[in-house]
Parts: structure tokens; C-alpha cells; sequence
């Protein structure tokens, strides 16, 4: 029985040890197969989302970009996919529903990227303040919009993330909670929802990794 | 390039030089909104405690 709406997040394991956490780490166990002689369709696919990620982070980079930036947005992606991917499988822990990995993931990358600008291009980060273009008189609010805009980053890029796979989990545990006092035609239809939110919720975990890179890789372009 | 100051050529919304102006005026102008209400705070705090001492209001009785 629950005892709390968010326990099914609750991060409890045995003998003291949140060994739960280590679930984050279960995607290193695909890559051995890339090892293999004959490549399967399953890596021949993967590999071309790769590259097509490849080069749609080097386009958004711009040719300031450095050869090989491209990596760690890859990594991130691939990193919280399989975490988002993962965690809709049953009694797996979904560590990306925790603001203590998303903040861990945003929040270094956010302060590299602040620390880098403002002491390497000053100029050029003061200018982003103000949009090429804006009218006079609003030139002031837009310096303090921008400004809040470039702190709360960490924080948007985390909560965005947690949210979307609460959301999602929380909706699909309600559902299934109603599962025992129905019906048994009722229960046909409760099974369908489930599987058609399933299908939603896989498309969340590849959407929410795509964009939690994009905005990775649009930060980096900022102060380059 | 003329010896006067051009307000406009520093301070514009298309090229780089002035658009990092306006960020760095408008940054100044905060910091100093700031320091500025803090101090008049600091002061009047200072002057209500000044006026409402006891020694202070004893001394204002008897001359």
C-alpha cells in the first residue's frame, strides 16, 4: 500500500546503502556490446542518432564551437535517456525524478559555462544582456530580465527534467492504484490507458533528454 | 573619431560596444540604487535610536 502519493520516488534500499543510486550507472552495461565483432542493427541505429545528434549540436555550437564539444552534450543525452528509459520499467529506480541528479548534472555545467564567459569574453557577456535590436526604453528591463533569466538556468534545466518524470510517474502509479476496486471490463480499459500512457511516458523520456541537451549545447553557444 | 562623447555611439542596441554599455550602465545604476537605500536606512535606523534614548530624552527635559 502507499503510505505517501511520492513515496513510489522514495530512494530506500537495504542495509543502510542507497544502492538504488548505482541504477543510474546501468546504461554502462550496453557498451560492451559496441565491442563486438559484427555490429547488431541495435548499434548500427543507435550509432546513426549519434551522429545525427552530432551534427545538429555542432550546427547550434556555430563554427566558434571547438571540435569535439559535441561529446559531452551526446553523453548527457544518451546519460539521461537511459536513466528516463529505465525508470518506466517496474522496480527500477528512476534517478532522473530527483532534483539531487538533475541539479548535479545543470548546476557545474551551468557555473563552467558562467566562469568561462565572464572571464574570457566579458565583453561579449555583457552584450547578451541586451537583445541586438531592442527599443531604447526598454534596453534596462531587458539587462535585468536577461540577467534573472541566466541565474535561474540551473534551476529551470533541473526542475524541467524532475517534473516531467514525477508527472509522469505519479500519473501511471494513481492509474494502477485504481486497478483492484474495478471491474473487470472496466480494468480492460484501465489497461489500454496504461499502455497508451507507457507509450506517452517513452516519449517524454527521449523528448526531455533531447531538450535538457539542446539547451546544454544552446548555453555553451552563449558564451563562446 | 570625434573628440566629443556621442551618447548614441556608446549607448545602442546594434553593435557590441554599446549594447555591453547598457548592461554595464544599468548594472551600475542597481548596485548603486542598492547602496544608496541601504545607507539611508543605516541612517534613519541611527537617528530613531539617537532620538528615542532614554539618556538622550532625559537630557531633552531638563535642558
Amino acid at each position: 500500500m502507499m503510505t505517501n502519493l511520492f513515496s513510489v520516488f522514495d530512494p530506500s534500499a537495504i542495509f543502510n546503502f542507497s544502492l538504488n543510486w548505482l541504477s543510474t550507472f546501468l546504461g554502462l552495461l550496453m557498451i560492451p556490446s559496441i565491442y563486438w565483432l559484427m555490429p547488431s542493427r541495435y548499434n548500427i541505429m543507435w550509432n546513426s542518432i549519434l551522429l545525427t545528434l552530432h551534427k545538429e549540436f555542432k550546427t547550434l555550437l556555430g563554427p566558434s564551437g571547438h571540435n569535439g564539444s559535441t561529446f559531452i552534450f551526446i553523453s548527457l543525452f544518451s546519460l539521461i535517456l537511459f536513466n528516463n528509459f529505465m525508470g518506466l520499467f517496474p522496480y527500477i529506480f528512476t534517478s532522473t525524478s530527483h532534483l539531487t541528479l538533475t541539479l548535479s548534472l545543470a548546476l557545474p555545467l551551468w557555473l563552467c559555462f558562467m566562469l568561462y564567459g565572464w572571464i574570457n569574453h566579458t565583453q561579449h557577456m555583457f552584450a547578451h544582456l541586451v537583445p541586438q535590436g531592442t527599443p531604447a526604453i526598454l534596453m534596462p528591463f531587458m539587462v535585468c530580465i536577461e540577467t534573472i533569466s541566466n541565474i535561474i538556468r540551473p534551476g529551470t534545466l533541473a526542475v524541467r527534467l524532475t517534473a516531467n518524470m514525477i508527472a509522469g510517474h505519479l500519473l501511471l502509479t494513481l492509474l494502477g492504484n485504481t486497478g483492484p476496486s474495478m471491474s473487470y471490463i472496466l480494468v480492460t480499459f484501465l489497461l489500454m490507458a496504461q499502455i497508451a500512457l507507457l507509450v506517452l511516458e517513452s516519449a517524454v523520456a527521449m523528448i526531455q533528454s533531447y531538450v535538457f541537451a539542446v539547451l546544454s549545447t544552446l548555453y555553451s553557444s552563449e558564451v563562446n | 573619431m570625434s573628440d566629443h562623447f556621442n551618447f548614441n555611439e556608446a549607448f545602442n542596441s546594434q553593435t557590441m560596444r554599446g549594447r555591453a554599455n547598457v548592461a554595464k550602465a544599468t548594472w551600475a545604476s542597481l548596485g548603486l540604487v542598492y547602496v544608496l537605500v541601504k545607507m539611508h536606512r543605516r541612517n534613519t535606523k541611527r537617528r530613531e535610536t539617537k532620538l528615542y534614548c532614554k539618556g538622550c530624552q532625559q537630557a531633552m527635559l531638563h535642558g
